[in-house]
């Protein structure tokens, strides 16, 4: 089964007045169809830079220096702005984390969506859909993500709608091009806890109707766990642990994944002490050498701090790039 | 925390570097950013040329006499040359020393409205910004007053009443000056009135006057650097064109609006009497556009790319 | 030695041993003509040294009630006692006076600082409004605070933007207990902030309760937290209370249908294998 999506050794750096900042180092990706996966990790791992240069809307500075990204057999880098709009929102889509940032305010949610609809059949090269059809369709898509008005929603504008509904809207717009791979950047972060759990259900439906390919980026594990198959572990820029999401959160083998998980308060209240991993997050401009995580991990030894662990299989599905891999 | 707590040994007070590093390495920032940008690079030339022949005026003038009314009428109406590279006027002066000390003219012009403007605009700005209601709505009422006739137009009408001179064409111009800065004072108020540090000094006690001036007005700098940058050459564009009207400055005094006033009537046979005040004023008002508009690409931090 | 900061302060609880009672907090937002509700009676009561944590979702009328009991907005109605003193009978010399006894510390550390201020000025502030210190006494008090949050002295001369987000909530932290208050409110302390800062955070929060001796108001939508770090717990929603009681037990044995929803719709991690 190939790949439907491959980042391989990608290594990306945004130059700043104070130096180049080295985002990306190395990474490592591959997901088949029908799969979801999800990227964890918290802020400055370059979760979000990685998923948006998967789209080409990365930072305008942001330089690859090495390493590539192929979808479905093309590669996703070099590309220019026409053939970026054949694939943008029809072949790979993504869905944000503030909806109402990404709605337009001065338009009924109907217009939007019809322009979405539009906007793909110009890119394409394909002939307009008469009125009726875009209502049609963006009937279909509003029912899609389990809104049972349609035509109320579509006749209001942003303001007046709530903000899980604002999250089905934009899904709904993110699959009016019908993709094959969804990227979701910390969708339900912005949410209400209730919200929360129904945009997951919605996502988990989406994916089983529609067999759609999902990567979802959060740093929120729980949200994760709820509904990626697999999960990567990022920090610093590195993929410092991967494999199946039950794996990875009951047996995590990497130092940095088990103090994530260590620091997460539990709902159920068992009451242990929160674990808090020691230090902050390192400078990207001067990175520590070796491994990245070395400065705060209770394992490190010399070799951490000269030789960049690589990843290492250990098990059906899981690898983990460390040094002292936890058993 | 107890008084028995605190430290035994002094604190040491590091040195002027230590303390001042992150600004000092702001401060290279912005360098960095302006001396990227032609065009700002290019104002502030111009900007500085200004001010150097503002403040050495009088030692750089070739015939200093010529700028305080010396008559030399067997010069008159000389086209350009060596000895005078833009020419004389109808007195005989020579033009190029009456443009040069005009600067100093045209600097103080453009300080004493720009200063007067903001001393009067910014604390009413901020006053009906952070007080709102009636206030608010008072001073917001009379400023709207004033902005809904054409400034030029109020000034002209407030020199007519005072007569013609440099002095009340200054005047005139301060009390036009204002209301443009309570607008934009006024609206940034508001907005960092709501933020989360004002509010959290207002937790810890702090009264009223503290935070205006703690607070809201270093956070409102920004817009009126901005601004006050701009208007200089604005000032001077809109002192000048009173004083091409023939209401502001009275010869002798060199003020580059009123020769241009005197030059019309000799155009175009002498076309170099109108030409060199003019590119004088075009290229002073071009300066601190360019240079206002520097200053607003390096401190808006949205554009800042760190 | 030393001169204290500031006296301390007597007849700190009222019999029932609660440092901070409200009851019935209204605050009622009029715009337009339409009237919205945001805290609807609302009655709570903190004991010395412990947690009372509010929880809700976006709109509940948490922090809302954090600033009505701070006095930072004015309630339409209700009573809120404080160490025993009436708090919304007082105002101007007096009720300035007070806040030296209960501080707030915000959820965004982006934005709590005056980004054109520096640390050291930050810090002085409370100082500065408050108390008489000055010259090498407040130097000494700025260094002290810098202990306290575990954050070097070299960070005094940094502005907010050079800080990472645990560090400027670290010193919003000292900040808010400069003038050794007796009742810090925390709205969304840890919400803007990554999970592992998150854990260094609260466990601090912990360890300087004991520390200072403090009593928290903890708002929160994170029930997670809110279950690590109170004894109590109050559930909101729409500016009323819908629950309370002691966190074991409204987390164990919801009454309420939306406490019930609300517990069933975090996202529950497989245990891990020890």
């Amino acid at each position: 089964m190939t790949a439907l999506l491959s980042i391989e050794n990608y290594h990306l750096d945004i130059p700043t007045f104070d130096g180049t900042l080295k985002v990306l180092d190395g990474i490592n990706l591959s997901l088949a169809q029908g799969e979801t996966l999800g990227i964890v990790g918290e802020s400055g791992c370059g979760k979000t830079v990685l998923a948006r240069s998967i789209l080409g809307i990365g930072p305008q500075r942001a330089r690859r220096t090495s390493g590539r990204m192929t979808f479905d057999s093309m590669p996703l880098d070099e590309l220019n702005e026409a053939e970026w709009r054949r694939i943008r929102g029809v072949k790979i889509s993504m869905i944000f984390q503030d909806p109402m940032t990404y709605l337009n305010p001065l338009l009924t949610v109907g217009r939007q969506l019809s322009d979405v609809l539009v906007a793909h059949a110009r890119a394409l090269g394909r002939p307009a859909l008469s009125r009726q059809e875009r209502r049609r369709r963006c009937n279909e898509l509003l029912e899609q993500v389990q809104i049972r008005d349609p035509e109320r929603v579509e006749a209001s504008y942003p303001h007046q709608l709530s903000g899980g509904m604002r999250q089905r809207i934009l899904i709904a717009m993110a699959l009016a091009g019908e993709p094959k791979l969804l990227i979701a950047d910390e969708p339900t972060t912005a949410l209400d806890v209730t919200i929360q759990a129904q945009i997951l259900d919605l996502l988990r439906d989406l994916v089983h109707r529609l067999g759609l390919t999902v990567v979802m980026i959060s740093h929120d594990v729980g949200a994760i766990a709820a509904i990626a198959q697999r999960v990567a572990v990022m920090y610093a820029g590195v993929v410092v642990e991967q494999g199946a999401t039950n794996d990875i959160l009951t047996r995590p083998r990497h130092p940095y994944t088990q103090g994530l998980l260590a620091a997460l308060p539990d709902i159920e209240g068992d009451h242990q002490s929160l674990e808090a991993i020691p230090g902050t997050i390192p400078n990207l401009i001067h990175p520590p050498s070796g491994c990245r995580f070395h400065p705060r991990c209770p394992r490190a030894t010399a070799i951490c701090t000269s030789e960049k662990p690589a990843m290492t299989s250990i098990g059906a599905d899981h690898v983990v790039a460390c040094h002292h891999a936890l058993d | 925390m107890t008084s028995a707590d605190l430290p035994a040994t002094a604190p040491e007070i590091p040195s002027f570097r230590e303390r001042h590093a992150s600004t000092i390495r702001q401060w290279r920032l912005y360098t960095h950013l302006f001396a990227g940008s032609f065009s700002s690079m290019l104002g502030l030339a111009l900007v500085v040329l200004f001010l150097i022949l503002a403040i050495f005026g009088p030692v750089l003038a070739p015939y200093p006499e010529d700028t305080t009314g010396a008559v030399n009428l067997s010069q008159r109406l000389l086209s350009p040359s060596l000895a005078h590279p833009f020419g004389t006027d109808e007195m005989g002066a020579d033009i190029l020393s009456r443009i040069i000390v005009g600067a100093r003219t045209s600097l103080w012009i453009g300080l004493i409205i720009t200063g007067v403007g903001a001393g009067i605009g910014v604390p009413l700005g901020i006053i009906a910004g952070y007080h709102g209601g009636v206030t608010r709505a008072v001073i917001m009422r009379v400023t709207d007053l004033f902005l809904s006739v054409p400034g030029l137009a109020l000034a002209l009408t407030i020199v007519a009443a005072l007569g013609p001179g440099i002095t009340n064409c200054v005047i005139a111009l301060s009390l036009v000056w204002w209301p443009g800065y309570v607008r934009l004072v006024e609206s940034k108020t508001l907005s960092v009135k709501e933020e989360l540090y004002v509010e959290s000094a207002r937790a810890l006690g702090a009264s009223t006057p503290w935070i205006l001036r703690r607070h809201i007005l270093p956070n409102c700098l920004t817009p009126i650097i901005v601004k006050a940058s701009m208007d200089m050459g604005m000032a001077i564009l809109s002192a000048a064109s009173l004083g091409f009207i023939g209401l502001g400055a009275k010869p002798p005094l060199p003020e580059w609006g009123s020769m241009i006033s005197v030059a019309r009537t000799y155009m175009p046979d002498w076309w170099w009497y109108s030409l060199f005040p003019g590119l004088a004023i075009f290229l002073t008002v071009l300066g601190f556009n360019l240079l206002g508009d520097g200053l607003r690409d390096i401190l808006d931090p949205r554009s800042r790319s760190r | 030695m030393l001169s204290p900061v500031i006296m301390p302060s007597t007849d700190v609880n009222t019999d029932d041993g609660s440092i901070l009672s409200a009851t019935g907090l209204t605050k009622v937002f009029v715009s337009g003509g339409k009237e919205f509700r945001a805290v609807d009676d609302v009655s709570l009561s903190v004991n010395a040294g412990d947690v009372l944590g509010i929880v809700g979702e976006s709109g509940s009328g948490k922090s809302t009630v954090a600033r009505l009991v701070m006095r930072l907005i004015e309630p339409t109605a209700g009573r809120i006692v404080f160490e025993g003193g009436d708090l919304t009978a007082k105002s101007g010399e007096e009720l300035r006076r007070m806040r030296r006894h209960m501080q707030i510390v915000f959820q965004n550390p982006h934005s709590s600082l005056d980004p054109r201020h520096t640390i050291h000025s930050a810090l002085a502030e409370p100082f500065l409004i408050q108390t008489k210190l000055r010259g090498i006494e407040l130097e000494r008090r700025i260094d002290a605070l810098l202990d306290i949050v575990s954050l070097p002295k070299a960070f005094k001369y940094r502005f907010p933007h050079e800080l990472s987000g645990g560090q400027k909530q670290r010193i919003c932290i000292a900040r808010a207990v400069a003038l050794e208050p007796r009742l810090l409110v925390l709205d969304e302390p840890t919400s803007a902030l990554d999970v592992s800062v998150q854990a260094q955070i609260i466990t601090f929060l912990q360890e300087l309760r004991q520390r200072l001796n403090l009593t928290y108001l903890f708002i929160s939508h994170n029930l997670a937290v809110v279950r690590h770090i109170c004894d109590h717990v109050i559930v909101m929603n729409q500016g009323k209370v819908l629950e309370q009681g002691t966190t074991e037990s409204v987390f164990a044995h919801p009454q309420n249908d939306y406490t019930r929803q609300l517990i069933d719709s975090v996202p529950r991690l497989p245990r891990l294998a020890i």
